[in-house]
Formats: C-alpha cells, structure tokens, sequence
C-alpha cells in the first residue's frame, strides 16, 4: 500500500513539474501583433489602411471645428458648446485641456502609425507598382498629420521613425524642420503617385499637388517667402488647369446629399470618405455610430419654437457653433449667392397635423406655413406687421447687439453646409456626407493670394474667376472686383465666404499673422482674452508630465 | 444544529487531522471522530454476547436546550452513538466498569462511569475558551491559538444572523481591515470588496476568495445557510502559501458537509419589503421656472426677461395650469425580496452527504427589475477504507435576471414642467413641451419595447481523495472545475430610454468560462516530547478560460423577436469574439513547529510560474516567515485570574500579484477603419506597445498582532498592526503621448499600506436569562503611492500621485462663490464674476491656474462596527452599528445635476442671486451649456463620512415544547430592519452608494423563519 500511494505521489509531482515552460507559454488567438502579421501582405495593407484611418478624427469631428472655426472672427459658442476655453481663450486654456489632448494623442497616433507603415515599405512581398502607391499614400498622409501637429502647436516632437520601447524624453524640433519633412514627403507623393480625380478617397497626384500648394501658401504667408508663394502659385495653377475639377455654378447644390460624395462632385480634390454602410465609418476605434457628424454642430435650436418639433429634415440641433455678426455682414446677399448657399434663415412648421388656431401667439400658422425667419438687418416695420400672427422674426437686433455681442446662444442664423436630411432618423449622429478637404474653389484663392503681389492681374483673374461663379444669376459683374481690392484682408474675407465651416480660418488667421487683431475686432466673446500666445496652443499636461527632461521640453509661452 | 454542521464542515478538510496535535481531538473532535477512528458499528451480532445491554439518555446544554450531534464513545474502544435531534441517543455496550465520552465541539468534554445504568442524561458546558476554536488556513486548518498569522474567522451563526444574497457582504464591520460597500441597489449588485487597503494600481485589488479550496470570484451565489465558515487571511504570512494571488488578502469559504446519524432538514426563508432608502429630490415645477429666470436674467444684464421670451408658449400654459409632474414618483416603487433554501445533510457510516436548494426572487426598486436565482449544492464524501477517503461537492447556480436600464439619469433632468401622461392614461413619450431629447423616463416601462435578460449558469464542482499514508503522513489530492455560461440578450427598441427616438438596438452576448484546479497536497505531522513538527508540501496548477462571442445591430425589423432574430437588423451590424486563457502553475511547502506549547514558529515558501507575465520572467518567490508566543503559558500568567490568554505574533512575507490581462506582454495590434470608395478598407495600426520585461508584482508585508482574553474572557480581542510595501506594480507607466500611445505596462512604482486593526468581544452581562455582549471592530488604513515610474511624480490621466491615496480625485478646490463686491478680485483672479465659483489658489500665485488642483482622497480615513447582541430566554436582539469615515464622494448631485443653464431640470439647490449671496452654489446662467459651466465640477466634492445603523434584528425561538408537538426541532422567526437608519452631512442621501444618483441603496423590512426538523 505505502509504495503505491508512494508511487501515485511522485506521479502527482511529476506531473506537476513536466514541462512548466510549456504549460506557462501563451498564444493570443484572438489578437493580432505587428509580428508576424506586418510580414505579411495582408498585412502590410492593413498597415497602410490604418494611416487613413486618422483623417477621420479629424474631418467631419465635432473639436476639430472648435479648433478651427471658433475663437477666431467667424463663429461664437453656442448654447451648448463643449469647449469654451477654445472658443473664448478663457482663463482654463491650458494643458489640461481635454480636446487639445486628446487630439494631441490623435495626430500622433496616426503619425506612429504612418511612420511604422513606411518601416514596412518598400517591401520585397509587393509589387513595384504597389509599394510606390504605398508610399505616396502614406507620405501624404504623413505629411497632412505633421502640418496639423505644427501649425496647432508649433516647435514640437517630430517622429520620423515608429515608436519601440520605453521612451521618456521628448525633443523640439523647429516648424522649419517639420516643413521639410512635409515637403520631403509631399514631393515622394507627387512622385509615386499617378494624376488623376480621386474617386474612391484614396490618395493621388492631384492630391498631393493641391494640398502642396496649401503647405507652400502657409508657409510663404507666414514667413513672406516669394519662393513659396510662386510654388503654391505655380501648383494650384496646374491642378487648375488639368480640367479635371469644375466650379458648381449652384453654391447651394455643392452641399446637397446628393453631391456629397467626394469622388463624383466636380469641386472636390480630396476628401475624407465616409459610405452609406457604417460599419466601415468608424476610425481607430472601428465601431458603428461614428460617420461624419458635422451636421449636428451648426444647428440651432429650432424644435422649440412655435409648431416646430425635430425632424430628419431640420437635423438635430447640437448648437455648438454661432456665426459672428462679422461673417454674415461679409456678405452681399443680393449679389452673392453663397450667403443663401451657406446659412438657413426660413423655417417652416411641421408639428404633424398642425392646423390654423392651435399655436399660441401664431393663430395663422398651420402645417407647412413658415414658423421662423431670421433676418440679418433689422426687421422693418413692415416686416413685423406681414409676420404678425403668422410667423416669428429673430432679426439682427434680437440675435445681436449693434457691436456684435450675441443676445441669442439657441436661436441663430445656421450654417447648413453640412446639414444631411438623408439619414434615417431626426437624432441619428452620423451621416454619409464626405468630408470635403480640399475643393477646387480653394486652388483659386491660393492662386489669387500666392499672386498678388507678384502678378496682380493674374491674381485678380483667378479671384473674379471664382467670384462670377458665385455671383446670383445675373450679378456676375457686380461680384467682380479690381486690382486695387486685393489685399489680404479681402482675400480673407474672401476665404470667409467661401470657406466658413471648413476648418481653415484660424490657421488661415494663424498664418497670415491676423489672429489676435481679427479676433479683438469681431469676436465678443474671446476680444478680452485672447493675446499673441494664442497663436499656439497649449502642449497637453500629460504629455509634459510624462517626461523626464521637463527643464528641455516645456510648455508653450505664455501657458501656465 | 449550526454547531453541528460546523463541526461537521471539517470533515471536508481531512488534513487538519494531520496538522492538529493529537491531544487537541478530543477538544475539537465532532460526531466525524468515529470516522476517523474506525467506528464500526457492529451489525451482524457476532460480536454480540450476554453481556451487552442498551443505554439511552439524552444530552442537553447549558440553558437546557437539546443537544442533536453529540458524539457518545465508549472509552478505549470505538464503540459510539450520536444524540439525535431530541439529543436522545442509544447505545449497546458491554457490562462492567466502562465509561462514557460525551464530546460536542464548542462544549467540553465529559467523561462519565456507567456503573451499570441504563439511562445517563448529560448536561455539556458550553466551552467558553474560546481559544480552541480550529481555524481553516491556508491547505489546512489549526487551533486558532496556534496561529501565527492574522486571521478572522466567521461563523456559521454570523453569516446567516442577517439575510444577504452575497455572503461576503456579511463580513461588512465585523471583520477589522475589510472595507465593503455595496455598487448598487440594483437587484444582483455585486460588492465592492478592499482588504487592507489597494495596492495595486492596475491589477486587481479584490482578495482571492475560495470556496473549499477552489477560486470562486467575490460574487458568492451560494446560499448562506451553506456556509460553515468564513476565514479572512489578512497578513502576507497567512496569504504566502498563496503566493501569486495572496497580494491582496484571502478569503476562504468552507461549506457544511453532511454527517452520519440521522438526517436533519433545516428551511430559512425570508420576505424582504424594499423601499428606496435616502434619495434626494429635483426641483418641482415652480423651482425649476424660477431658475430658468434667473438663468436669462443673468445674461440679460440682472434684468429678468419676459416669461414668453424664455418659455415657449405650451409651457406657459403649463405653468400657469400648474400642470407639473414629479418624475421620481412614477419612477420608484416597492421592492419585494424573497428567498427560500432547504438544506438536507445526513449519511452512513462511511458515506455522508449534503445537499441545499434555494431560490431567490429580488424584485427591484424599478417596474420589470427582477432577479431570479435557483441554486444549491450537493456534496458525498465516502470512505472506501480506513485511509482512503473521497468525496464530491457540487454547486450550481442559475440565474434569470431582468435588468432594468437606468432611467434616473433622464427622470432627474427631464423638465418638470410637462405632463406624463396623455388624458387616456398613454405615455407621452416626449412630455416636456419642445424638448424633444427629453424622452419620458418611463419609455422602458411601456410593453415589449425593453428587453435586457441575463441568464447565468454555473456548476462549481469539486473532487477530493484523501489518504492517510501513514499516522504522520497524508496525502490530498483536489480537482476543481468550474463551468459558467452567460447570456446577456437585448432589444432596445426606438422609443426607448437608451435610444430616445434613433434607431432600434439588440444584440446578444455569450460567454463561458472553463477554470480548473489541480492540487496535491502532502501533510506531515510528528510530536516528539514537547516538540510538535509539522510539515506541508505541495503543487498547484490552475487555468483559466474565457470566450465570448457577441453580435449586435440597429433597425431591427420587428420588435417582436426580441434578441432572437438578430440578422433582421438592418444597420451597423457588429459581431466580435474572443478568447483568453491563463494558467498558473505552482510549488509550495510550509513548515509549523511549536515548543512546549508555548513558541510557535511558521515558515513557508512558494513559487509560481504565471503565463501571463513574459518568458524569462513568469517564476516568482514568495516566502514568509512568522512566529509566535503564547504568554499564557508562561509561568508568571499562567494563574492569573485577570489575564486569561495573550499571546504576541510577529510575521513577514511576501506575495506576489499578477492579475493582468493575458497577452499584455505581447503588444498589440487595433482594427481601423476605413472605406475606399464604397467598399470597406478595414486596417490594423499599432494598439499596444509591447513590454517583454513584464513580471510579478510584489507585497512584502510586516505584521504585529496580540490576542487577548481578560477577566474570564469576559473581554476578548485582538489587535493587529501592518506595513505592507508593494514593489514593482504592473502599471501603465505613462508615456508622453507623441509617441502615439498613451502608457506601457511596466514593473514600476511603489505603493505602501499600513495600518491598525482592532476587534473585541465584550461579554458585558452573563446571567442566567439575560446575555448582552457586544462586538466591536476598528479598521484604519492608510495607503499611499510612494513611487511612479522614474521621475514621474503625477500621473493624471489616472489620477495617481505620488504622496496620495491610490484613489483621489484630482481637481480644484472649492471654496465658494464670488460675491458681489469682490468683482474686481475675481476678475483678476482669473476673469471671474460675482455668482461664479470661486476655488481656492492653492499655488498662491494669486491667479487660478492648474497648479492649483489638489487631490480629495476617495478612501476612508477609518470604519468600524459595532455589534450588540441581546439575549432574554427566547428573544434575542441584535443591533449593528456602522460606519466609514473621512472619505470624499463625488456626488452627482452637486456636480452634474445642478444644471446653472436650465436647459434641464436641475437638483433643488441653494443657487446664487444677487440676492442671495450664497457661497453654496453658482449663479444660474442661460450663456453656458449643461456641462461647460466654469469649475462646476468641484460643486461634487463632499465628505462621503457615514454611519448607518445598518441592521436591527429582533428573533424568537419559539419555546421547544411546543414546537415539538408538530415535530419540529426548531423554530426561530425575526424580523430586521436593514439600512434605515443613516447619519451623514449629505442630505437625503445614502453615501454608501459613492456619490452616483442611479439605483439608489434600498432599505429593507424583513421577515425571516428558520426550522429545524
């Protein structure tokens, strides 16, 4: 007895002790890690896909427009805005600001991202053809991420090659040494890559010239470099003249669903993709749900008001974005058909079976009869008598005082752009609608800009070019403008018309040196706060305390 | 009948045979003695002759209650007999001078001559050394005044005294250095369960919990009338011989096992009324308008405007009709809780069994909020010959459990100001006039849109075999495994809260776990002269595995299918799976030697290889060593009449933790999306950064205690003081976020725990009708992150700093509001106004900026718990007092249900005007939104300090004579009254709940009974 139970015992041990190393090793089934997936072909698509992925945090995003469009002479918070410190530079503009760092970690996650893709490439497993569209890919991409991360905050980390292992140091590098690495990059795009409309989002030529062209205008504006200015000139000239893109003679209809697919519309160079199936719409967190949401943002607060209730049409009113009084007085409403193509000012009742009687103060109104019209003059007296009864008038004196300052945070003349009544349902958050990064209209005012002061005529072509196509019909003429007009504040304003909501006016202001005198003048709500170190933002706290060599890497001037 | 099982529960832990000193049997030993000492019952008459005659009697206890289960021997031989239920009992023995051994664990021993009676009644004392009590350890058990560690152990009497659906919540206050709150009240809520503090910032902090021997994870669904015993391991020297999951404390659960003689049933039931206990109220309809003005009053230069120009004109009619509605009300109701378990043990000679069935039906504070458990246990445990032994034990669980969203969140900030209802009784589903992303939080309620079901199933099964190799030598051999299958199935339709008029959602998701333990265990146990040796050795493995499958889409085409026909869902149409695997294995010996009874000295040592940690680095070491000293022994307090035990322990260990995710070591890739044109260009990009270099997270812990019993043991206690050091925490180190990840896991920074422990027994009166003695327990932690990765000193992503609790809040500091006057100050303070919230320059730059955030601990400075106990004749009391101490609580209330905007209803607070210059609470302002109101979320910091009188419990045993005539053996009903009474400065508030305004804590009113047969 006592040796058998002896004998199971060292079975037992035994058991126990064979091979441990082998009963301790893991295999993850259910993941997948860079090696050896990246050795793959599959892989390295994937790779490349991933380098996409960023753009879509950026274009059709809520902060991105808090970036780029408030705090800046064209829009104001709204009723429910999310970032007011972005919006007014308020006293909590600092590191800890929660839309800055998470966009901070953002942009650099698809440059790790873009940089280990271009550690896999050129790769033996891919044809020639494959590895050059890669890399122009990816090198465009590359490059769009730097451009965002130094003209937001300025002389900062620039990685050029993956992250491996523990790194506790970060290193300035100067805008300078980050433009030639964008223009390093965007001159391999041009190279690899093949001329050409894109039509699937994908990256082309034409792409890479026309977003060259912005980074030579910014960088020419910025530092006055006629070299620059004659590149971004010469770049924007061709992508022009490669009758591949065509001005809408219709602003309006540039915005309808029905052109909201960046590969088919005419003005479109690049764009953001986003489909119809939103599965595939998320970013780098690949869930449902996501799509472009840039319509919420704009709306106004309408399902509030006298026989109103949300629909599908109207949107979902986020109310996060306010325009200034200075972007709607830039415009010329009779002569310019993009005030009318830009904003929503009449509103009509579509309470459901609203009859005549029922709405209290509007014993008129009834299903289908207008409910709101926003005025940006004051309503006349005439005015007020025909609504009297029928409708309700928010004019310029209810929304604003006469310097601007906003009286009305919920009810306000919208953007409407971006409004998409295509979706299934009045608060579904995500739309099809592509984000449109770059347009054709936008090569004009560079060229227009880059010209200016070195061919004034040729200058003044391309901004009346662009001009008559957005006159109403029949006021062509009226919108043309003369040499002596082109300054850079017209150009701005220009820009302004035709660019608000595009995320381009506070680099825009950046980068013409404007942004602290614009926004003292038209912006009521930051005019008090903000100063010359607004120019930048704020590095996020965590990266600062992150790192060891806090005496070398600091935060921006100015921020505490 | 609860110390008969407990006695009984032994059994299953054959082993402590081995550890216990021989002379120690006779004190503990149950009616299993005969078991073990080879009882055999003589059946066949052979060994019968004329002299035999048959004895009875009957045994009873101190108050003359009956005694069922004693253990009748007859001296020098292993002839025996155990009382029945009445306590009677019968037995043949030979003629002549034999004498009779009554023993019954918790009485003392008797010994009586037969001199030729035929009937002996017996009375037992009740033995109030209570120092005798054996103990479960770690892969044993042990006299508790031999243990060398700091270990509490609850009883049996103190798990089922209160009626709970998680066991461990009974430890709440009466174990020292454990701190349990409760996450909800919702039905099913788990605990929140931290013993001696957190030490690990990433890994999990919750005690290994095991039940008889095997992981069960801190949501015990066993009923409570199963359980014998609890036992909290507390120091590392207790905890090492678990080495990589003893870091946080371990919490042993011993099941009763059946026994032989005659069969006992036992029922408990219970009916709990549940109401909603502390809850704070929103402002009503007047209150909410009024703040609205001031709102746009601010922002048009202090004047009010024109009620049509703020409200629209449906909501004028309202409020001029006064037609306002109070959502709480239609949201709360009554819950009812019942439970019912029947327990049935009984056996052979060489095979017992027991085995339980209960049932559970928690309806909830909320409409169609219902849990649903059945559950029980059957164990065998056999004997195939004198030295061989082997049972089984299986537990199982179903659980159906239909779970409520909540809808809290939109009944506290959904406008008061509209109607519920249309007048023909139907739900309007957006009541507020014109807030149409108000949505009535009843939309859940209406039929057939909600379905949230939950279906739990788990067997928890066990096998053992025992042999006794030699009389010093044993072997134990266990295997665990345990199988869970759960699925969550869901439908969500449009008109619901979770959706509020956007497009429909179901999904199901499914997951099973397979966990299996192996362990063998080799005991030995020698005395020689006044030395007693004891030796362990053993190895463990142990694995885990998990898969889990999900699929979900939106738009489905009917709400009719509930979750069962999920591909008629037309959009975003998701599926996932995954599996994880981990496996431990492990070696581990322990050495016990004790002299004269006097010097206790322990020693152990274990080593665990773990898959998750990196190659290279998966073997850690965890030794401990521990001693102690019996001062009662010692000649100079052997007699005293004051001091009638003390004894002094010291221990030091080490532990280890590595409960991460698998595959941490390994990196990682993260799907992308994206599409070309229409066609989808999913992508994989750099998720996690891979760290080879991972290993164990290590506790090293010193521990001083002393046990004590003064004046007859009339005041009894311990006391216990700690430092524990936990080194190389597998934390997510930050990296600077330009590197495109946000942490890496590492093997860095330091955390330190260190505290006092304290828990007496006071016997205050002892006559013979009346007892009164009182529990009391003291626990204070303090824990402090001493080190984060190399330089870092503040890690605020996860509010973690150097010199703070492991749990802070991290924000600025309220002092305030700026009042009128001060206009100047606060501007330059940093553009504030008067109304704003003022926060205090912490810094004292005289300006507000980050510097000035500082942290708000978020655990307690200090618990207790007081328990008395009241006993006349039949009726005893039982009153529990507890509380939890200097701790802050983000409560919702304060911070993001006071809307300034009023754009939603707001909670009713004590808001500035110009002409209320209060420093409580900001200016109502209609410029901002609902979050964004400047430093509005330091308005949530409050003291969470609470004590509760948490259970109040009156019983009677109704007297056995007359119980007896119906043929019961016991009858005892209570009645509790539990949560309803709490004292805190937070008004209208439970705090317990930690500051959340969704399923608030409830209080309960419960009727109980339980009965003996």
């Amino acid at each position: 007895m006592k040796i058998k139970i002896a004998a199971l015992l060292m079975a037992f041990s035994l058991a126990g002790l064979t091979s441990c190393e082998d009963y301790l090793s893991e295999t993850n089934k259910s993941g997948l890690t860079e090696d050896p997936f990246f050795q793959t072909e599959l892989g390295i698509t994937a790779a490349v896909n991933a380098t996409y992925s960023g753009t879509r945090l950026w274009y059709g995003k809520e902060y991105p427009s808090a970036f780029a469009e408030t705090g800046t002479d064209l829009f104001l918070r709204g009723g429910d805005n999310k970032a007011n410190q972005i919006s007014d530079y308020s006293v909590d503009l600092n590191g800890a600001q929660v839309n800055l760092k998470d966009y901070w970690g953002h942009l650099y996650k698809a440059l790790n991202t873009c940089n280990t893709a271009l550690k896999l490439l050129p790769s033996p497993i891919l044809t020639e053809a494959l590895n050059k569209q890669y890399e122009g890919e990816v090198r465009f991409l590359r490059a769009h991420y730097l451009w965002l991360i130094t003209e937001t905050w300025g002389d900062v980390v620039l990685s050029t090659e993956p992250t491996i292992g523990v790194v506790t140091t970060a290193k300035r590098s100067s805008v300078e040494d980050f433009y030639k690495v964008i223009f390093g990059d965007l001159d391999v795009a041009i190279a690899n890559l093949a001329p050409g409309k894109s039509t699937t989002g994908r990256i082309t030529q034409d792409v890479a010239k026309a977003f060259k062209a912005r980074m030579s205008l910014t960088r020419a504006s910025s530092t006055n470099n006629a070299a620059m200015y004659a590149q971004a000139a010469t770049l924007a000239k061709e992508v022009i003249a490669s009758g591949r893109y065509a001005l809408f003679s219709d602003f309006k209809s540039l915005w309808d669903m029905k052109n909201a697919e960046g590969g088919t519309n005419s003005e479109v160079v690049y764009y953001v993709n986003y489909t119809n199936d939103d599965t595939m719409n998320g970013d780098y967190d690949p869930a449902a749900g996501k799509g472009n949401n840039s319509h919420l943002h704009y709306i106004m607060v309408y399902d509030k008001q006298p026989g109103m209730e949300r629909s599908i049409a109207y949107g979902r009113p986020y109310q996060r974005y306010v325009p200034t009084l200075h972007l709607l007085d830039l415009f010329n409403e009779n002569i310019d058909q993009r005030y009318a193509g830009t904003f929503q000012t009449v509103w009509k009742a579509n309470v459901p079976n609203l009859k005549a009687g029922t709405v209290t103060g509007y014993p008129k109104m009834a299903l289908g009869d207008t409910s709101m019209v926003f005025l940006k003059t004051a309503a006349t007296a005439e005015q007020n008598a025909n609504a009297a009864g029928r409708y309700k008038i928010f004019d310029r004196n209810t929304m604003y005082k006469s310097d601007g300052t906003l009286l009305l945070r919920s009810q306000f003349i919208q953007l409407s752009k971006f409004m998409d009544p295509t979706r299934l349902a009045a608060n579904q958050e995500w739309s099809s609608r592509d984000g449109f990064v770059i347009r054709i209209a936008e090569m004009y005012l560079i060229a227009a800009e880059a010209l200016m002061n070195t061919n004034p005529t040729e200058a003044l072509k391309y901004m009346n070019d662009l001009r008559k196509k957005r006159a109403v019909a029949g006021k062509e003429t009226d919108m043309e403008v003369a040499a002596k007009d082109l300054t850079i504040d017209f150009i701005l304003d220009e820009r302004a018309r035709e660019l608000a909501g595009e995320l381009f006016r506070w680099y825009d202001l950046k980068r013409t040196g404007k942004l602290v005198s614009y926004v003292q003048k038209y912006n009521m709500d930051a005019k008090a706060n903000i100063k010359e170190i607004h120019n930048l933002r704020p590095i996020p706290q965590v990266q600062l305390d992150a790192i060891t060599n806090k005496e070398e890497f600091k935060q921006n001037p100015g921020y505490n | 009948m609860f110390r008969k099982l407990q006695s009984a529960s032994a059994l299953g832990l054959l082993l402590m045979y081995g550890i216990l000193p021989v002379g120690s049997q006779k004190v503990h030993a149950g009616n299993h003695l005969k078991f073990t000492e080879n009882l055999v019952v003589s059946a066949d008459g052979k060994n019968r002759s004329n002299s035999v005659f048959d004895i009875t009697g009957k045994v009873t206890g101190d108050n003359g209650e009956e005694l069922p289960g004693v253990s009748i021997l007859l001296k020098g031989t292993t002839t025996g007999a155990t009382s029945d239920a009445n306590g009677t009992y019968k037995l043949t023995i030979p003629a002549g001078n034999v004498t009779l051994v009554f023993s019954y664990v918790g009485y003392i021993s008797q010994e009586i001559p037969v001199n030729n009676r035929s009937v002996i009644d017996v009375k037992l004392l009740a033995d109030t050394k209570a120092l005798e009590e054996v103990v479960v350890v770690g892969y044993g058990t042990m006299k508790k005044s031999d243990v060398t560690g700091a270990i509490t152990s609850v009883k049996a009497k103190d798990i089922t005294a209160i009626p709970t659906t998680n066991a461990l919540r009974s430890l709440q206050g009466k174990v020292s250095g454990i701190d349990i709150t409760q996450t909800s009240g919702q039905p099913g809520a788990d605990i929140n369960i931290v013993l001696r503090g957190n030490r690990s910032l990433k890994a999990d902090n919750k005690p290994l919990v095991l039940v008889d021997g095997i992981p069960y994870g801190s949501f015990i669904d066993i009923n409570p009338t199963d359980i014998a015993s609890i036992e909290v391991l507390k120091d590392v020297a207790s905890t090492a011989i678990y080495g990589t999951r003893g870091a946080n404390g371990v919490i042993i659960i011993t099941t009763k096992k059946g026994s032989s003689g005659k069969s006992t049933i036992s029922f408990n039931s219970y009916v709990s009324m549940n109401k909603k206990a502390l809850y704070p109220r929103m402002m009503n309809g007047e209150e909410y308008a009024q703040q609205k003005r001031e709102a746009y009053r601010t922002t048009n230069g202090d004047v009010y405007r024109k009620d049509e120009d703020i409200f629209q004109v449906t909501e004028l009619q309202y409020i001029k009709d006064k037609q306002f509605e109070d959502w709480q009300s239609y949201i709360f109701h009554s819950g009812l809780m019942q439970n019912y378990e029947i327990n049935l043990t009984g056996g052979s000679e060489k095979t017992t069994f027991a085995t339980s069935f209960g049932y559970q039906k928690d309806k909830g504070l909320l409409l169609d909020d219902i849990y649903r458990r059945l559950n029980g246990k059957v164990s065998v445990d056999h004997k195939i010959t004198d030295r061989v032994r082997v049972g089984v034990s299986a537990i199982y669980s179903y659980k159906n459990q239909d779970k409520r969203d909540n809808p809290l969140n939109m009944a506290n900030k959904i406008l008061p100001i509209a109607k519920a209802f249309n007048d023909d009784g139907t739900l309007i589903l957006n009541p507020a006039p014109g807030y149409s992303a108000q949505f009535t939080p009843l939309a859940d309620e209406q039929p057939g849109v909600f379905v949230n079901n939950i279906v739990d199933k788990r067997l928890f099964s066990s096998a053992y075999l025992d042999v006794k190799i030699t009389n010093e030598l044993f072997l134990k051999s266990t295997i665990g495994l345990d199988f869970r299958d759960y699925r969550r199935g869901y439908y969500k339709g449009y008109n619901t809260v979770a959706n509020a008029g956007r497009n429909s959602t179901s999904g199901v998701e499914l997951n099973n776990y397979f966990n299996y333990t192996w362990e063998n265990t080799l005991n030995y146990n020698k005395t020689i002269g006044n030395h007693q040796i004891q030796g362990l050795l053993g190895t463990s493995s142990l694995g885990t595995k998990y898969e889990e499958y999900t699929s979900s889409g939106n738009n489905q085409a009917s709400p009719l299918t509930s979750f069962h026909d999920l591909n008629s869902n037309t959009i975003s149409k998701a599926i996932g799976s995954q599996l994880r695997e981990t496996k431990i294995a492990s070696f581990f010996g322990r050495i016990n030697y004790k002299l004269s009874n006097k010097y206790i000295f322990q020693a152990s040592l274990r080593t665990d290889g773990s898959s998750v940690l990196a190659v290279g680095n998966k073997w850690g070491y965890f030794p401990s060593v521990s001693g102690a000293w019996r001062l009662i022994e010692e000649p100079f307090l052997r007699d005293s009449k004051v001091v009638n035990d003390l004894k002094l322990r010291v221990s030091w260990g080490k532990s280890g933790n590595s409960a991460i995710d698998p595959y941490a070591t390994k990196g990682g890739l993260g799907l992308s999306a994206y599409a070309f044109g229409t066609s989808a260009a999913f992508g994989y990009a750099p998720k996690v950064i891979p760290n080879p270099n991972l290993t164990w997270e290590t506790t090293g812990t010193w521990n001083a205690g002393v046990d004590f019993g003064l004046v007859g043991n009339r005041i009894s206690g311990t006391i216990d003081m700690y430092r524990s050091r936990t080194k190389d925490l597998l934390l997510p180190s930050l990296l600077p976020t330009h590197t495109g990840y946000a942490e890496i896991l590492e093997n860095i920074g330091q955390v330190e725990n260190k505290g006092v422990e304290l828990a007496i027994t006071s016997q205050n009166i002892n006559a013979k009708s009346f007892n009164w003695s009182t529990d009391w327990t003291f626990t204070l932690n303090r824990e402090k992150i001493i080190a984060l990765n190399n330089g870092v000193t503040r890690n605020e992503a996860n509010s973690w700093f150097v010199g703070e609790p492991t749990k802070v809040f991290y924000n600025y500091k309220k002092i305030g509001i700026w009042q009128l006057g001060e206009e100047e100050a606060a501007l330059n303070f940093g553009s504030n106004k008067p109304g704003d919230v003022k926060v205090a320059d912490m810094n004292g730059n005289g300006v507000v900026d980050p510097g000035d955030r500082t942290t708000f601990s978020q655990v307690p400075k200090f618990s207790f718990g007081v328990n008395n106990h009241f006993e006349y004749k039949n009726i005893d009391l039982s009153v529990f007092v507890y509380g939890r101490i200097g701790h802050y609580i983000n409560y919702e209330y304060n911070a993001s249900a006071y809307k300034p905007s009023a754009l939603e209803n707001s909670s009713n607070v004590d808001y500035w005007t110009p002409e209320n210059p209060t420093n409580a609470f900001p200016r109502p302002n209609s410029s901002y939104s609902t979050t964004n109101y400047l430093y509005q979320s330091t308005l949530g910091y409050v003291k969470g300090s609470f004590v509760k009188i948490r259970d109040v419990s009156l019983g009677y045993n109704i007297p056995s004579a007359l119980v007896k005539k119906v043929g019961v053996g016991r009858v005892r009903v209570y009645g509790t009254l539990q949560n309803y009474f709490t004292f805190s400065k937070i008004k209208d508030y439970d705090p317990e709940r930690g500051g959340d305004l969704s399923f608030p804590l409830v209080k309960q009113m419960i009727f109980g009974v339980n009965i003996d047969f």
